[in-house]
């Protein structure tokens, strides 16, 4: 599954989807979005300007798919994604890498406002995880957590990372983790913010 | 060293310099480290224990090492075994921050099990002869994942954290690496685990 609202969006999500299909061949793509992108199945989602992130939000009513890789659109598939399918098909609700950023640069990119409610929910710095890359068995429990994600996301409606981090405390889902590879890695190399450039 | 920043700081780290907030942690030299702590501008991970939530304490496994801490937990030496509702799987010889042993039996009430990682760079592919690679592969089918810390682990007792700790143990036979050892119990068993920070382990 895609995002893409924009120009640049959907300029980086042709390259992803072919950077995809190139090493994983027969694996069915789909793309949210306002407007359709070439031959690609589209889920039609308006929302408006800046409000992008809700449709990554609402992946769990949105993606036709019961196990759903979600993929940025400024990612590049560099090899085969399917040890995260058999991850899920072995009984894990999700799959998702580590951020790099940890510790001294935790949440670095967050407001101070939500940086502190997340700490202040915690009690402590949980690990952080990259968003833009996740494998998703839809069930009872990862569903769940979209909901609790959606609301945490709803009190700042800014970066997502640190609404993720709350949403898990609330709603706690197997979570099989990966490595740095896996995204902003050899496996999938992440050309952060190109999809929001101008 | 680490220490948690009690005022904004900027800091010079591989010559790039950066400001960081109150409550930040930051890893430092320890000559800097000690001034800091003199002066009252950063505090060590290790303060006090804290208020402890539920029925809990400390197990010891694999030797009779138990840790020097400050505050007061149950502990009992022996074999991999939950004798308490929440017990904290240590190692013999091995050491946890103390301040963060309450956060972990909080963490427990809600997950089966917290476990620190090993490192954010080191992947199971670099962990343990060849051979228990391929052993572990087989089991998890991808090593670009990381390691847990196995020498420090919460676990709340369920009978799904019975099973895990009797596949574990299943699993440490003929096995070097007890973290990948676990790292094949946790992917058979799939337990709730909330996996740590690196930074909570005293290394």
């Amino acid at each position: 599954m895609y995002v893409a609202y924009g120009d640049a969006a959907r300029r980086e999500a042709r390259l992803s989807i072919a950077s995809l299909q190139k090493h994983n061949e027969g694996l069915p793509v789909s793309v949210i979005g306002a407007e359709p992108l070439g031959r690609i199945p589209w889920i039609r989602y308006d929302l408006p300007v800046g409000r992008n992130r809700l449709a990554k939000l609402n992946m769990d009513s949105l993606s036709p798919y019961a196990q759903t890789l979600y993929l940025d659109a400024d990612t590049r598939v560099n090899g085969s994604v399917m040890a995260g399918f058999e991850m899920l098909e072995d009984g894990w609700d999700m799959a998702m890498a580590l951020s790099r950023n940890q510790e001294t640069d935790w949440l670095w990119h967050c407001g101070e406002d939500d940086r502190q409610l997340t700490e202040t929910r915690l009690r402590y710095r949980g690990l952080q995880y990259g968003a833009g890359v996740m494998f998703v068995a839809w069930g009872e429990r990862t569903r769940a957590l979209w909901a609790a994600w959606r609301e945490e996301w709803g009190v700042f409606a800014g970066q997502d990372q640190g609404a993720f981090m709350r949403a898990l405390q609330r709603v706690r889902v197997r979570l099989w983790v990966l490595g740095g590879t896996w995204n902003g890695g050899a496996l999938v190399t992440h050309r952060y913010g190109m999809a929001r450039a101008a | 060293m680490w220490v948690r920043l009690s005022t904004l700081k900027t800091v010079s780290i591989g010559g790039q310099r950066r400001t960081y907030q109150q409550g930040d942690w930051v890893e430092v030299g320890k000559y800097d480290a000690l001034q800091w702590l003199a002066n009252g501008d950063a505090t060590l991970p290790d303060g006090d224990m804290g208020p402890l939530v539920g029925d809990c304490g400390i197990r010891v496994y694999g030797g009779e090492d138990a840790p020097k801490l400050a505050g007061k937990l149950p502990l009992t030496g022996g074999g991999l075994a939950l004798p308490y509702p929440q017990t904290l799987l240590l190692r013999s010889g091995r050491c946890i921050r103390e301040n963060f042993i309450p956060i972990g039996f909080y963490l427990v009430e809600q997950w089966e099990i917290a476990a620190p990682l090993y490192d954010y760079e080191a992947m199971a592919c670099t962990r343990g002869t060849p051979e228990e690679q391929r052993r572990t592969q087989d089991v998890i089918r991808d090593l670009r994942v990381p390691t847990y810390n196995a020498d420090t682990v919460f676990v709340r007792r369920s009978k799904e954290t019975q099973e895990f700790l009797r596949v574990w143990e299943r699993e440490l036979v003929g096995s070097a690496e007890t973290d990948l050892a676990f790292l094949r119990a946790l992917y058979i068993v799939k337990p709730l685990i909330c996996a740590l920070p690196v930074q909570w382990i005293k290394r």
